[in-house]
């Protein structure tokens, strides 16, 4: 069962103003409080549409290219969770000799549902404020992106 | 990952009109110490482990040390071996994804780590 006291526990300790959005200051701010840059690029993924692996370097972010703006928020905020959630990934290069390949693509059910619940709320949060009346409009997402 | 680095070697070092400096170039420059051929199967895998004397000839061609075929070439290699043992468990579209994935993830890893050497270097 998803706990959502936690899920809002990770978010309040962010301390990121969400009354003021960005998709970038936000993605600055998970890697300040985990103290790892966070890299975000676009990949021909046939079935994912998105996936996060860890490195000695950074935390790698990758969604699906072609996606719109609302999948591609969603999918950043849902990869955010699982890394600010520390949930399980691919590790590079400081494995410790557990790789943990399998859950990128074959993830616990609970870790899925706790990821989606992140993103989830964040969309509230700032659908409630910056974007309106709980509902994103295409013009306001795309101006996330700064499209 | 010699023949990677090998290849990346030559990506990097085009001649002045911007083509790929050829096997037979770069054999020349090693004054006949490598052979096109030796090259040829460095790239195509068939040679995996070349002796250090040989890669430092290599690597001098190109102004770096012999440090730049071995360095951090244990950890993580041994990591992307298992990996692909793993990978092979996925299903084909899956597997290809991971592949892609794979792929972007090693090539971020390599420009950081190429911003952390010119840090480096800076700063020294």
């Amino acid at each position: 069962m998803v706990d959502i006291g936690k899920i809002e526990k990770c978010i309040e300790d962010l301390e990121y103003d969400f009354s003021i959005f960005e998709v970038d200051s936000f993605l600055q701010a998970v890697g300040q409080h985990i103290g790892k840059a966070i890299l975000v690029s676009s990949v021909l993924l046939n079935h994912a549409q998105g996936a996060w692996v860890s490195s000695n370097y950074a935390e790698h972010i990758f969604y699906r290219t072609g996606i719109n703006n609302r999948n591609k928020l969603r999918v950043l905020l849902h990869e955010a969770g699982h890394i600010l959630l520390k949930h399980d990934t691919l590790m590079i290069g400081d494995s410790g000799g557990e790789l943990k390949f399998k859950s990128v693509f074959d993830r616990d059910e609970l870790e899925e549902l706790e990821a989606e619940s992140f993103s989830a709320i964040i969309f509230s949060m700032i659908g409630s404020n910056d974007l309106g009346q709980g509902k994103t409009t295409r013009s306001q997402l795309d101006k996330l992106f700064d499209e | 990952m010699i023949a990677d680095r090998l290849k990346k070697l030559i990506e990097d070092n085009p001649k002045a009109n911007g083509k790929s400096m050829s096997l037979q170039t770069i054999a020349i420059k090693a004054e006949g110490r490598v052979s096109p051929s030796y090259l040829s199967r460095i790239l195509n895998g068939v040679v995996d482990n070349p002796s250090d004397k040989k890669l430092e000839v290599i690597a001098g061609v190109f102004g770096v040390s012999l440090d730049y075929f071995r360095e951090e070439d244990t950890q993580l290699d041994e990591d992307l071996d298992a990996l692909k043992i793993r990978m092979r468990n996925l299903s084909p579209d899956k597997y290809e994804d991971a592949q892609l994935i794979l792929q972007a993830t090693l090539k971020q890893i390599e420009q950081m780590r190429q911003q952390d050497d010119q840090d480096d270097k800076e700063v020294s």
